[in-house]
């Protein structure tokens, strides 16, 4: 909700809110804070004196019981008439009875007392009631004494306003907000540094503080706030919420902890669903005693169903008892259930993804129909699942079609019944045989049509749009759709299970891991859907740190790491590379490649610039990481390059996908690619599902087939494709790199002339690739990177690299290897090729290294701790190591 | 002007705190009264509730288990009135109860200053 405050001329800062202008009115001075810091204390004073009183007299009582005890032994009754009996002891019970009234007394003034928002003022609306509300008289008792010690703390710096800050700092001693902030995992300490740090740094003028314009807003806000949530008061809590928005310094403390705008709600947030949790727990316990424990309603005017009992489960009687799991967050869909119920209609099909909470929905039903909080028509009844599994288990189709139609008859009779149907899909196509015969669904359909019963079924949307939607079942149903939540509804959906993991595993969970598990299931679980993935992956995460830290039982602690973890475990994306800060690995993305690359600066800087313009503009989220087209001769380091950036970037080579396009040379070939109905896979399309963090490399890819390349053409604009099954496979968790020999001849020769690299990419762009791909194609790559012809200087250390290779390999043996440099030299001038680029260098490395290597190892003239020396003329001989 | 404050919220607050302790006795007889005998009244109503009297009483001509012939309405209606005949007494008592406890706290005052009387006399 937006608040516009306005300035009102007789009660200055405030906003309208139901009918009502709230403003802000209170004094505040060092005396009145003596003052009503002395009545507090002189009420404790009371308050323990009372107790005092109190427990002495019955313990005076309880005394002279036990002094009479042979008497009253005797005759129990005569414990009645004990104030007949004349004991200074029974006096003191009788004098101290005056107490116990006194302490009722106290205790409903202080009830009275908690309830500073009159909820029956805000229900009504305006109507003949004061219009004007101050917000001073709603504060709890808590937030009072914050406000005054903040006032105190202002004057005693000698400022001229109360400002938020003040009020956050005096709020960070209340136990509520000090929860938020463990859940956050914020030291309290480093926080007081900061803002103590800031308030010592605020001018000072010696005059009595006012509250500032920002905090009044604030207050006003936390009012509006808690009056919407049905609160008694304004506490803490309330408060802290609007601090961020009117404090930008503040903000900025916090961004610097990493705390933003939604972390602070959300965590607020999860402390009022808790205490809702608990409370309308409490009020259920309540109202569920009275639901009837058996299958007839409260009138006993219920038909018995035995049929139906035996193939069904009863999903309020499940709610009576507390089996099923409190339903947070779906106000709104179920109360569009009760409206289409409640307007005539029969059936309703909850229609989702599966995961989303559609079963959530129903169990929040079964819960409200416990409680009774249902429309009339729903009142005093039953609501019970078939269970379609057993329904059909071990019977022909006649005989299941049978068994739901008597299911169906006892429950028209009954007509205390809802009846609840999971995975509706499930009847249909089940008939008795025969061309003419129904199949299960219709008979469904049929009596839901004749509104002799209720349904409430649900179905998962692939299979109502592919089974349900054009049958007579489909059409006699009203549908509902159950949508996906929203990232920060997941989190609030998370949060309400909170309490029960921890509970169950004896772990302290953390705000950031809630957090992340919405946000990396929602990365990388592509599958599946919110908030069932999120749940699942907590869950998974809270067991692996049980496991982890088993050693100290009463500190385990699941946080966001842990949940980084689980994902690596369920999906096998690297961990590490998710928690570690990108922006570094990016930073230093030309040195890491060229750990592993030799030459072709340009492309290797155009790649890596082109990665971090991806990801610092906060890339679409519907694309590809990045997408890029190398250009160049053979042997130039296109494929390297690309190995090299799987590497660095996802943390090993394997999370590379190579493609080589003259295998797809045919317009059939689009089968392989992305299969097809037949349920024929395809290799790219179950490649990416499998591992969606990873680098497809699509060589030569001018050789692909048109239709191929117009898959391509949706890929890199959408991040998606479609796959033989209908199924959505996303792309955009990953890095896509297409590589092509056109125009190498044309770059060499350029090349050799100087011309200028972007010149030579131009033309290429212009006159050459769009012979084999449309120009739509070429522009929607991020970058077209043209590799330039080694030269003889990339070729000396592409052959030291080399080199270093085989003596990482030799290494393992025990053996060690030497160049001479101009040995080394030597080899690279054999093996350069302007035509070829490394490419035959490697073969020469082959022939006359390794074999030879080998062919020594064979014969055994190579042991241990033995030294190969490559000399100035390239050849190889062996240095015998000292003998053990 | 902060003195003036002082000198006046002092005292008000010292004859708050005074009035609040006086206010006790009227409190039990007027505001507390109200607040027990509603306590009572909901407990009665969770009793009626638990019982479903009403319930009983306003289907008393609906045939039970569904019996919709003629001596299944005959044996429901005798079946419902036996019903709610042993409800209605249960709810009677404990409407007694509370009754008798809404008295009780009346003369619980009472009861105190008469039986300290009897003990002091004693002394």
């Amino acid at each position: 909700m937006i608040l516009k405050l306005e300035n009102d001329k007789n009660y200055g800062r405030g906003v309208w809110f139901g009918g009502r202008f709230l403003y802000w009115r209170r004094l505040f001075s060092r005396s009145l804070i003596a003052v009503s810091s002395w009545r507090r204390r002189a009420d404790k004073i009371l308050d323990l004196l009372v107790l005092f009183f109190t427990v002495s007299g019955w313990l005076a009582l309880i005394f002279w019981v036990f002094t009479q005890r042979e008497i009253l032994l005797s005759s129990p009754l005569k414990i009645l008439l004990f104030w007949e009996n004349r004991d200074p002891l029974v006096l003191i019970f009788l004098l101290s009875a005056w107490f116990d009234l006194f302490l009722l007394y106290r205790r409903s003034q202080k009830e009275n007392i908690k309830k500073r928002i009159d909820l029956n003022y805000w229900r009504d609306g305006a109507k003949n009631k004061q219009a004007y509300y101050n917000v001073a008289l709603a504060l709890s008792r808590e937030l009072e004494i914050i406000l005054e010690k903040s006032f105190l703390l202002a004057a005693k710096l000698k400022q001229t306003e109360v400002s938020i800050m003040h009020i956050f700092r005096i709020m960070l001693s209340d136990v509520e907000i000090q929860n938020v902030f463990i859940r956050l995992g914020i030291s309290a300490d480093a926080l007081l540094a900061k803002i103590e740090r800031h308030l010592l740094g605020t001018e000072a003028k010696n005059r009595r503080p006012n509250f500032s314009e920002n905090s009044v807003s604030v207050l006003i806000e936390a009012c509006v706030d808690a009056i919407s949530r049905r609160q008694e008061s304004i506490r803490p809590l309330h408060v802290l919420a609007f601090c961020y928005k009117y404090d930008k310094v503040l903000a900025e403390i916090l961004y610097d902890l990493e705390i933003d705008a939604d972390k602070i709600n959300n965590t607020c947030e999860w402390l009022h669903i808790n205490q809702r949790l608990v409370a309308s727990y409490r009020a259920y316990r309540r109202s569920a005693g009275l639901k009837p424990g058996n299958s007839m309603d409260r009138a006993y005017t219920a038909v018995a169903t035995p049929t139906l009992n035996h193939f069904s489960h009863d999903l309020t009687m499940a709610a009576k008892y507390g089996n099923l799991e409190l339903c947070v967050g779906r106000k709104d869909e179920i109360n569009s259930i009760f409206e289409i119920m409640g307007s005539g209609q029969a059936g309703v099909l909850l229609v989702g993804a599966s995961g989303t909470g559609k079963t959530m929905v129903i169990n929040g039903i079964a819960q409200l129909m416990v409680e009774e909080r249902v429309p009339k028509f729903l009142q005093d009844k039953r609501l019970v699942e078939i269970d379609v599994s057993r329904l059909v288990s071990g019977a022909s189709a006649a005989d299941a079609e049978e068994r739901l139609l008597t299911c169906i008859n006892e429950t028209a009779r009954a007509g205390n019944i809802i009846l609840h149907i999971a995975n509706i899909e499930n009847l249909v196509g089940i008939s008795s045989g025969g061309d003419g015969s129904l199949d299960l669904s219709e008979v469904l359909a049929e009596s839901l049509s004749r509104k002799s019963v209720f349904c409430l079924a649900t179905v998962n949307s692939d299979n109502y749009n592919r089974v349900l939607e054009k049958t007579a079942l489909g059409e006699a149903m009203t549908t509902v759709g159950i949508k996906e939540p929203s990232f920060n509804q997941a989190i609030q959906m998370l949060e309400s299970k909170v309490a029960w993991l921890e509970n169950k595993y004896k772990i302290f969970i953390t705000y950031n891991a809630i957090e992340q598990a919405v946000l990396l299931s929602s990365k990388y679980l592509h599958d599946k859907y919110l908030p069932d993935k999120a749940i699942t992956l907590l869950q998974n995460a809270v067991i692996l740190s049980t496991k982890n830290q088993s050693g100290n039982a009463d500190q385990l602690v699941c946080a966001k790491e842990q949940v980084a973890e689980a994902i690596s475990e369920m999906t096998g994306i690297p961990a590490q590379k998710l928690t570690e800060s990108e922006s570094q690995k990016l930073l230093s993305l030309e040195n890491n490649i060229h750990q592993r690359m030799v030459g072709q600066e340009e492309a290797v800087s155009a790649v890596a610039s082109s990665l971090r313009r991806a990801r610092a503009e906060l890339k679409d989220a519907k694309r590809p990481i990045a997408s890029f087209l190398f250009l160049g001769p053979t042997g130039v380091g296109k494929t390297e390059l690309a190995k090299t950036v799987s590497q660095v970037y996802f943390g090993d080579e394997n999370y590379m996908v190579r493609l080589d396009m003259s295998e797809y040379q045919y317009a059939d070939s689009v089968r392989k690619m992305i299969g097809d109905v037949d349920g024929t896979l395809g290799y790219l399309t179950e490649a990416v599902r499998k591992k969606p963090f990873s680098l497809i490399l699509l060589d030569e890819i001018e050789k692909a087939h048109p239709d191929i390349l117009n898959l391509f053409l949706q890929l890199l604009d959408d991040g998606r494709l479609t796959d033989g099954q209908g199924r959505t496979i996303s792309f955009t968790e990953s890095i896509i790199i297409a590589t092509s020999n056109i125009g190498a001849i044309y770059i060499q020769e350029q090349i050799k002339v100087n011309t200028d690299i972007n010149i030579i990419k131009q033309e290429l762009i212009d006159n050459q690739l769009n012979k084999f791909m449309r120009p739509e194609l070429i522009n929607r790559f991020d970058g077209i990177i043209v590799f330039k012809p080694l030269t003889e200087e990339n070729i000396f250390q592409i052959t030291t690299l080399m080199l270093k290779g085989i003596k990482k390999r030799l290494a393992d043996k025990g053996i060690n290897l030497k160049a001479d440099r101009k040995g080394v030299m030597k080899l690279a001038k054999a093996g350069y090729d302007p035509k070829f680029g490394a490419r035959p260098l490697r073969r020469l490395l082959q022939d006359k290294i390794e074999d030879g290597i080998a062919n020594k190892m064979l014969a055994g003239e190579l042991k241990r701790r033995d030294t190969i020396v490559i000399d100035a003329k390239a050849n190889i001989s062996v240095d015998k190591g000292r003998e053990l | 002007m902060v003195k003036h404050h002082f000198l006046i919220s002092f005292p008000q607050a010292i004859l708050s705190f005074l009035g609040n302790i006086l206010f006790f006795p009227l409190w039990w007889y007027s505001l507390g009264f109200i607040m027990f005998a509603r306590w009572v009244f909901n407990f009665w109503q969770g009793e009626q509730k638990s019982l479903g009297f009403y319930v009983w009483l306003k289907n008393l001509f609906v045939p039970m288990y569904g019996q919709r012939d003629f001596s299944g309405r005959l044996i429901s209606f005798f079946m419902r009135l036996v019903q709610i005949f042993f409800r209605g007494i249960i709810l009677i008592f404990w409407l007694l109860v509370g009754l008798a406890l809404m008295l009780f706290w009346l003369a619980l005052p009472l009861l105190l200053i008469i039986a300290t009387a009897f003990q002091l006399t004693a002394i």
